[in-house]
């Protein structure tokens, strides 16, 4: 009777055992993330992150932002003009960096503006040069009426001569 | 052949100071055997207006007004009787009348006097 009992204790056992062990794993799981709160706590404890974001578990540190808590019009009275004056100074630095970067590039892109205009000119004086040194006559200027007239005869004998050739050989 | 170039050398040659250049449309235009060569030659010389340019579009045979080309013979005697002082060539056609050798020539010379004198 007695062996029947014990028998049976142990198949209970047996059956409760897995979820026995889940709890188990839960209660670690539990221990281990209230462990993690409390250091994020800890390393948030002088930050003034009022909404405790974080980026890959780590809590981001901006001093930029305001404070969480209001602020009185007796405490604000209390805020030293030293810490204002601290809070102003790093706002305005960090405004200053933004205009420094915003003028870097400014001045990158003119640079590669002016470099281009200045290859651009370069390759257009090139063409002049060479149009330039190519002869090129215009026949309406050169067969001028009133240009013709203020030459010398012999060279107009020798034009018309080379014009009634043509014609000859044609023929 | 550039007929403008052509026609541009010979208005040239035409309006030239240089008596020379009647030499040159003499020799090289009213000797070329096309046409409309021989045309602009006529006018460019007739326009000239000076004795030696008519009398050479008047008296020789085969040239101006005594061309064998219709064409090129009405044209110079259109230019004779556009030109404003006919005096000039009036005298060389008289002379031409009177004392050339070639009836053919007297002839041509007589009609266009007389063609002349009736558009004065």
């Amino acid at each position: 009777m007695y062996y029947k009992e014990l028998t049976r204790k142990a198949r209970n056992m047996q059956k409760i055992s897995p979820l026995r062990s889940s709890i188990e794993a839960f209660n670690k799981f539990k221990a281990a993330r209230l462990n993690k709160a409390d250091k994020a706590q800890k390393t948030n404890q002088q930050s003034t992150n009022p909404f405790g974001i974080t980026f890959k578990g780590t809590v981001i540190q901006m001093d930029v932002f305001e404070k969480a808590e209001k602020i009185n019009e007796n405490t604000k009275n209390a805020i030293s003009l030293k810490e204002r004056m601290q809070n102003t100074g790093k706002l305005l630095a960090s405004a200053w960096v933004g205009t420094i970067n915003k003028f870097s590039s400014l001045k990158t892109n003119v640079i590669a503006f002016g470099n281009k205009i200045k290859d651009s000119t370069i390759a257009a004086a090139k063409k002049i040069r060479d149009i330039g040194n190519t002869k090129v006559e215009f026949d309406i200027f050169k067969y001028n009426v009133s240009r013709l007239q203020n030459q010398p005869v012999s060279e107009l004998r020798t034009m018309l001569s080379n014009e009634l050739q043509g014609v000859t050989n044609e023929q | 052949m550039n007929s403008k170039r052509v026609k541009n050398i010979i208005e040239a040659l035409g309006k030239h100071k240089d008596e020379e250049s009647i030499e040159v449309l003499n020799e090289l235009g009213t000797n070329c055997p096309i046409d409309e060569i021989r045309e602009m030659t006529s006018k460019a010389l007739i326009r000239k207006n000076t004795h030696r340019a008519l009398e050479l579009m008047i008296v020789n045979k085969g040239k101006g007004i005594n061309d064998l080309s219709a064409r090129v013979a009405m044209c110079a005697i259109n230019e004779l009787l556009a030109l404003k002082d006919k005096q000039e060539a009036i005298k060389i056609l008289d002379d031409t009348i009177n004392m050339h050798s070639e009836k053919e020539v007297q002839d041509t010379a007589r009609s266009v006097k007389a063609l002349m004198s009736f558009s004065s």
